[in-house]
């Protein structure tokens, strides 16, 4: 199979202008939508449109490689089993919709905007037992990703540091958008929070939420301020987020 | 049910909101008897403490009755009373099990916000913002505890709800300051802010055998409560040269140790407090730190400076040469609230302090708004104010 050329991520300016446009451009909706004005409408147009522009010349890394690592205050052999069990995972990482495994081979899906998915099957190309696991996607998957994580003893009884690598390479242009979406503008950001939520998940046996606490009436830089920081309290009368269960001792 | 509410800056309200509910299995619902209004509750009040959002529900010293459990809180049972300390600690991290609470790695849901500004989040804290988590806080009639087996701190005696309220933040957190400062017998301790912090910091510093207290703040009333607990006061209004005046009273050494009860939104009248203020006002400097200069200042060689008072951000021009100079030891940070709600309740139970003491004011949940303009301004003598929600 021919791959397409790699394209990597945009310039240094080019990143900034996006950013800022599009900072910029949310700031002014915001404060547009607030006033409840006709002047505040026209600024909203003006936001949106900075919003609109912003995306359309976005420069959406087209690699995504990222690496990071943890101490846990746990045995390795508890999180090696826990992570060798791939159906696990979506259980503290957000981006999965769920990994299914059969016959040596695992079965990947990420959740995708308006209910599209992105799946790949991957098998492991390597194991050490409370020490390594490595895997990669086979070869006619619309996506070649590979990661591996490593697990090794803490200094001073503190636990296992754990870390990670992941890396995607979309090969085809709409693999890429939908991966893009899915995982965000910030993939180094999903992965250091999931991380994070691997991290309180074995130590505490949940992880640490406000999403569905109750607050008083948010208004719209309060709902704006909600949906930047991804958290939803009960004004909005949504579904509560499901309730992690404690893993069996 | 009632709710006080931040809505901006010197706007806080008392709403309707829903009745908070289990999120996770170790959570727990309170129903709250009796909360009160912290100092540090001003600085939200006032603004200065940026990622609050309209609608955040306010408030961090509460306790009341366990209503409901989560699956995995085993230890409680419906109807306990319980004292809930401010800090919300996991009790598994590496930091709980060093008996570093505040410093918990698993209770901020929002860990990416501290991250970005201190480079590592501490533990989250009730009603303080989302850079703490953003949990509702307990000026409520209910609030949802987490990790509720390992913070909540029951109450089997009779004592009243006003003599063990304090154990969730004011008394262990003065009891704390005092405690950083390694005190020995025949030591002075001289303590800049005579707020309720400060008060429990002065008391405690006994507790733990110090032979002179030196309490330093300007409202009579304040110096008054101070001096009941047997401290030495100074009005620095009065005393153009503090640090001078310190260091003849304890015989040309200074204090053994210096604890800042005051953090970032010190007052003064003094060359350098004016500077601080300039540089806030035109925000060139986040933060206040005239009594953190004078402590360090005042503190004998090889001496302790031990600060509670709250700081947020950079300081500019730290005597830190003084500090290098005389070989200081600088104590400070959040207090390990769990590692002294026990042993401080039994010195209540002991009748070796009733923590009542420091309270001036109270009031229904209803009125709230206005006792923190009162609290804030110093109106009518006020030291603590302590609200009842169940109105």
């Amino acid at each position: 199979m021919n791959y397409p050329e790699i394209l990597r991520e945009g310039s240094p300016g080019q990143k900034a202008q996006h950013w800022a446009s599009l900072a910029g451009g949310a700031a002014l909706t915001v404060f547009g939508v607030s006033r409840k004005s006709w002047t505040g409408a026209a600024l909203a147009g003006a936001g949106a449109f900075l919003i609109y522009n912003s995306v359309k010349n976005s420069y959406w890394p087209r690699e995504i490689e990222i690496t990071r690592a943890v101490t846990i205050n746990k045995p390795a052999e508890e999180l090696f089993r826990f992570w060798r069990n791939f159906e696990n995972l979506p259980r503290f990482m957000e981006h999965l919709q769920s990994v299914t495994e059969r016959d040596g081979i695992s079965h990947w899906v990420v959740k995708g905007p308006l209910g599209k998915r992105l799946e790949w099957d991957a098998n492991i190309s390597q194991e050490r037992p409370n020490e390594l696991i490595r895997w990669h996607s086979l070869p006619n998957s619309p996506i070649q990703h590979t990661g591996w994580v490593e697990f090794t003893p803490a200094p001073a009884n503190r636990g296992t540091v754990v870390r990670v690598y992941f890396r995607y390479i979309p090969l085809l242009g709409q693999a890429g958008a939908a991966l893009a979406t899915a995982l965000g503008k910030h993939p180094e950001q999903i992965v250091r929070e999931e991380l994070r939520h691997f991290k309180a998940l074995m130590e505490t046996g949940e992880i640490p939420t406000t999403i569905g606490q109750t607050a008083g009436r948010r208004g719209t830089k309060g709902k704006a301020f909600e949906l930047l920081l991804g958290e939803k309290s009960r004004q909005w009368e949504k579904p509560q987020s499901v309730i992690v269960r404690r893993l069996p001792a | 049910m009632k709710a006080l509410c931040w809505r901006g800056k010197e706007d806080v309200r008392v709403e309707n909101v829903p009745d908070p509910k289990i999120l996770n299995p170790r959570d727990a619902i309170v129903r709250i008897t009796t909360t009160a209004i912290c100092g540090s509750d001003l600085h939200l009040y006032d603004g200065m403490i940026p990622t609050l959002s309209p609608g955040d529900i306010l408030g961090h010293e509460f306790m009341g009755e366990v209503v409901e459990t989560g699956p995995e809180v085993r230890n409680l049972k419906i109807g306990d009373r319980v004292v809930v300390p401010f800090t919300i600690s996991c009790g598994n991290c590496f930091f709980c099990k060093q008996q570093l609470w505040s410093l918990c790695d698993n209770s901020n849901p929002n860990a990416w916000i501290a991250e970005k500004m201190y480079g590592y989040s501490a533990s989250g804290l009730f009603g303080y913002s989302h850079i703490y988590g953003g949990y509702a806080g307990g000026q409520a009639q209910y609030v949802r505890v987490p990790f509720a087996d390992v913070g909540p701190l029951k109450i089997e005696s009779d004592l009243k709800d006003e003599q063990v309220l304090f154990l969730s933040d004011i008394f262990p957190t003065g009891y704390m300051a005092a405690e950083n400062c390694n005190i020995h017998p025949g030591d002075t301790v001289a303590v800049w802010g005579c707020g309720p912090v400060g008060q429990f910091a002065i008391r405690s510093a006994f507790l733990l055998g110090a032979e002179r207290v030196i309490a330093i703040d300007r409202f009579p009333e304040r110096l008054l409560m101070a001096e009941a607990g047997g401290a030495e006061v100074l009005n620095y209004e009065d005393e153009p040269d503090l640090v001078e005046v310190l260091k003849q009273m304890t015989g040309g050494m200074g204090p053994d140790s210096c604890i800042d009860a005051v953090g970032m939104e010190a007052h003064g009248h003094t060359i350098s407090a004016i500077y601080d203020k300039l540089k806030v006002a035109t925000m060139q400097a986040t933060d206040r730190l005239n009594v953190l200069r004078q402590a360090i200042q005042a503190c004998r060689k090889g001496g302790t400076v031990s600060i509670p008072g709250v700081y947020g951000g950079m300081l500019d021009k730290v005597p830190f040469g003084t500090a290098f100079a005389k070989g200081l030891t600088l104590k400070i940070g959040q207090t390990h609230m769990h590692k002294y709600l026990r042993p401080l309740l039994e010195r209540i139970e002991r009748r070796e302090i009733d923590p009542s003491f420091v309270i001036t004011h109270r009031a229904p949940i209803d009125q709230a708004p206005e006792m923190y303009r009162t609290f804030r301004d110093k109106e009518d003598d006020c030291i603590k104010v302590v609200l009842k929600p169940a109105a």
